[in-house]
């Protein structure tokens, strides 16, 4: 990371907006212009930072949905992440600020043959308990995917039927830029067959590569750490298994 | 029947006939006839009001009409532009014939006179400077293709019936055009005839994308043409492919999704060919084919794939896009275009500067590095 700048994170946004234009998959991908002349105004030698708001992508029917015959879906992607360049090769935590949702909205027909608005949403945030008294409530790994999330508890009138929505549990994933975000809308949301003209292109799977490099990679090191000296490895220690992973027990090495 | 173009420039018939006299190579199918600009606003709008339509059936005019005096002694006042715009409206009114304007000036004034907005007035453009070299038989089948484009266009826009215009305008089926180019272009059609034209030369013939040129050709089936002996024997593989629509004449493409769907074909169907390295390729294509002649295309130096897909628009050499630098002008592209690229080594010793102009403004820190690490060699 040590020899990226702020443009070169703006044009891989920019990158990813002539892709995804260019094979259709957007609605609209005036999000990801906005999100370039974000990244240029908003970062600086030290931090970068940017937000994507609400990346639309229309989905053909997915099968096995509940309730039944859910259709017209649509996928909105959002975040606003912040990070630091790393001025050397150790491996730290690439993000201080994350907040990123997906958000997939729909609708059917009930019986009565009215529309009725379905939608469901999940959310992965980063979070670092602020003081002792949290770490007695529900384990909170720092980064973590949770379904529901503010998108839902927003909506005033919502009929949630027989579902259960709780804040917990809260998955431990690795951190996601908007680069890999919108890779894991892809892979979640659209068939294979519709998106691999895409995903297989080596153009965009340089931009993947890029991005797990600088996101996943601290992250599984650092977790590996537990099981191993990784040696030849320098780690800053802002990023550790005992936040990642809060309940793993360090094996012998 | 021949396509005649009357072209105005102030300068005299003399000199301009040995101008034009490469195009003028066979009169039965193009001719240019030369006239000087009246001198009068009022007498040269007349005229293209009463005795042009009769007799041309296009126009190619220079961009500055006010350098000489006339055989009348008479300078004009008015420049190529402005008459051009002129009979633009004139055409929108019906009061004159749609016809293709084609402006034919020195570079250096095509640059400096014109503004985004007198781009969209000329069907083409062309430098006087190309008139002599081996592009003049492109000049030529285009200033033909676009004579019969017009005409095609004003006849069929009285075909009130029902037709499958897809197939009659593209020569192939709507489902198989992308849909936001077919429905730009539908609507199109129904404007005048020159925006229709403007809008399928940059977007449709100009832009790899819906359709491809035989670069990008060269360039996905890995083959380096000038070592290739075999190489136009390969290209008849894809004749089937060859794109036989409006103003083919002047345009050398075939279709890119037909394209890649016969590579597919030769290759194994979990294979994608787009990350297959050239040399790969050749191998398969030989197999397939029977063609032994074939060289693989060979990455220039400081890039880094031979996965090539696109082509340096200033060494015409095949590139992988990963290795490409962003052109400028390009922000405005449609969203089936794909963009222009010039390799490393082009953009960094700029031999055919004057193809591509200039990197795009998100490439710009990524060019100062590399111009940095690669500093230390030298360029001819």
């Amino acid at each position: 990371m040590n020899d990226l700048s702020k443009q070169d994170l703006a044009k891989e946004l920019e990158e990813m907006q002539y892709l995804l234009s260019l094979h259709q998959l957007c609605v609209d991908t005036d999000p990801l212009s906005k999100a370039y002349g974000a990244c240029l105004k908003e970062s600086d030698d030290k931090v970068w930072s940017y937000r994507i708001s609400n990346l639309m992508f229309r989905i053909p029917t997915i099968g096995h949905t509940l309730p039944v015959g859910a259709d017209d879906l649509t996928v909105s992607f959002s975040i606003k992440a912040r990070g630091p360049f790393h001025p050397d090769e150790k491996i730290r935590n690439p993000l201080s600020d994350l907040e990123f949702n997906v958000v997939i909205s729909g609708g059917r027909l009930n019986d009565a043959g009215d529309y009725i608005n379905l939608i469901s949403s999940w959310h992965l945030d980063k979070h670092v308990p602020a003081h002792q008294e949290e770490l007695t409530k529900y384990i909170h790994p720092e980064y973590h995917m949770t379904y529901g999330g503010r998108k839902m508890w927003d909506l005033t009138s919502f009929d949630y039927g027989q579902s259960l929505i709780l804040p917990t549990p809260r998955i431990c994933f690795p951190p996601m830029d908007g680069i890999l975000g919108i890779d894991f809308v892809i892979h979640n949301y659209l068939k294979r067959d519709f998106h691999k003209k895409l995903t297989e292109k080596a153009d965009y799977k340089r931009l993947i590569l890029n991005s797990q490099n600088r996101f996943w990679k601290p992250y599984y090191l650092a977790i590996a750490k537990a099981y191993s000296e990784m040696e030849g490895m320098s780690f800053n220690n802002c990023i550790t298994h005992l936040s990642l992973i809060p309940n793993l027990i360090p094996g012998p090495k | 029947m021949a396509i005649r173009y009357l072209y105005v420039d102030d300068n005299v018939t003399a000199t301009v006939n040995g101008q034009v006299t490469a195009l003028n190579s066979n009169k039965a199918e193009l001719e240019i006839i030369h006239q000087q600009p009246m001198g009068n606003w009022e007498e040269e709008r007349n005229f293209f009001l009463s005795k042009f339509s009769e007799k041309y059936d296009g126009l190619i005019i220079d961009l500055r009409l006010d350098d000489e005096k006339n055989s009348k002694g008479l300078q004009s006042f008015y420049k190529g532009t402005s008459l051009a715009q002129e009979l633009r409206t004139l055409s929108t009114e019906k009061a004159l014939k749609e016809i293709p304007i084609v402006l034919l000036s020195a570079t250096a004034k095509i640059e400096e006179s014109l503004d985004s907005t007198g781009e969209d007035l000329f069907d083409i453009r062309i430098s006087k400077e190309k008139l002599t070299d081996e592009s003049f038989s492109v000049i030529r089948n285009r200033l033909i293709a676009l004579g019969n484009a017009y005409k095609f266009l004003i006849d069929l826009k009285r075909n009130t019936g029902n037709y499958d215009w897809s197939n009659t305008v593209f020569k192939v089926k709507e489902e198989y055009l992308d849909n936001r180019f077919y429905n730009k272009a539908s609507v199109l059609f129904g404007k005048p005839v020159h925006s229709f034209v403007s809008f399928i030369i940059k977007s449709l013939l100009s832009s790899d994308g819906i359709l491809v040129s035989r670069w990008t050709l060269a360039a996905r089936l890995g083959v380096d043409i000038e070592k290739s002996e075999d190489w136009e024997k390969l290209v008849s593989c894809f004749d089937h492919s060859i794109y036989r629509g409006i103003l083919c004449e002047g345009w050398n493409l075939w279709w890119a999704y037909d394209v890649e769907s016969i590579l597919n074909e030769w290759f194994s169907p979990d294979v994608f060919v787009r990350n297959v390295k050239a040399s790969s390729r050749i191998e398969v294509i030989k197999k397939i084919t029977g063609l032994q002649k074939l060289v693989s295309a060979e990455p220039l130096p400081y890039s880094q794939s031979s996965a090539f897909w696109t082509y340096c628009l200033g060494t015409k050499r095949a590139i992988d896009p990963i290795d490409g630098i962003v052109v400028s002008n390009q922000e405005n592209i449609a969203p089936w275009e794909e963009r222009k690229y010039v390799s490393i080594f082009e953009a960094l010793n700029r031999k055919h500067i004057s193809s591509w102009k200039d990197v795009a403004a998100t490439e710009i820190e990524r060019l100062k590095k590399l111009r940095t690490i690669h500093s230390r060699e030298r360029f001819k």
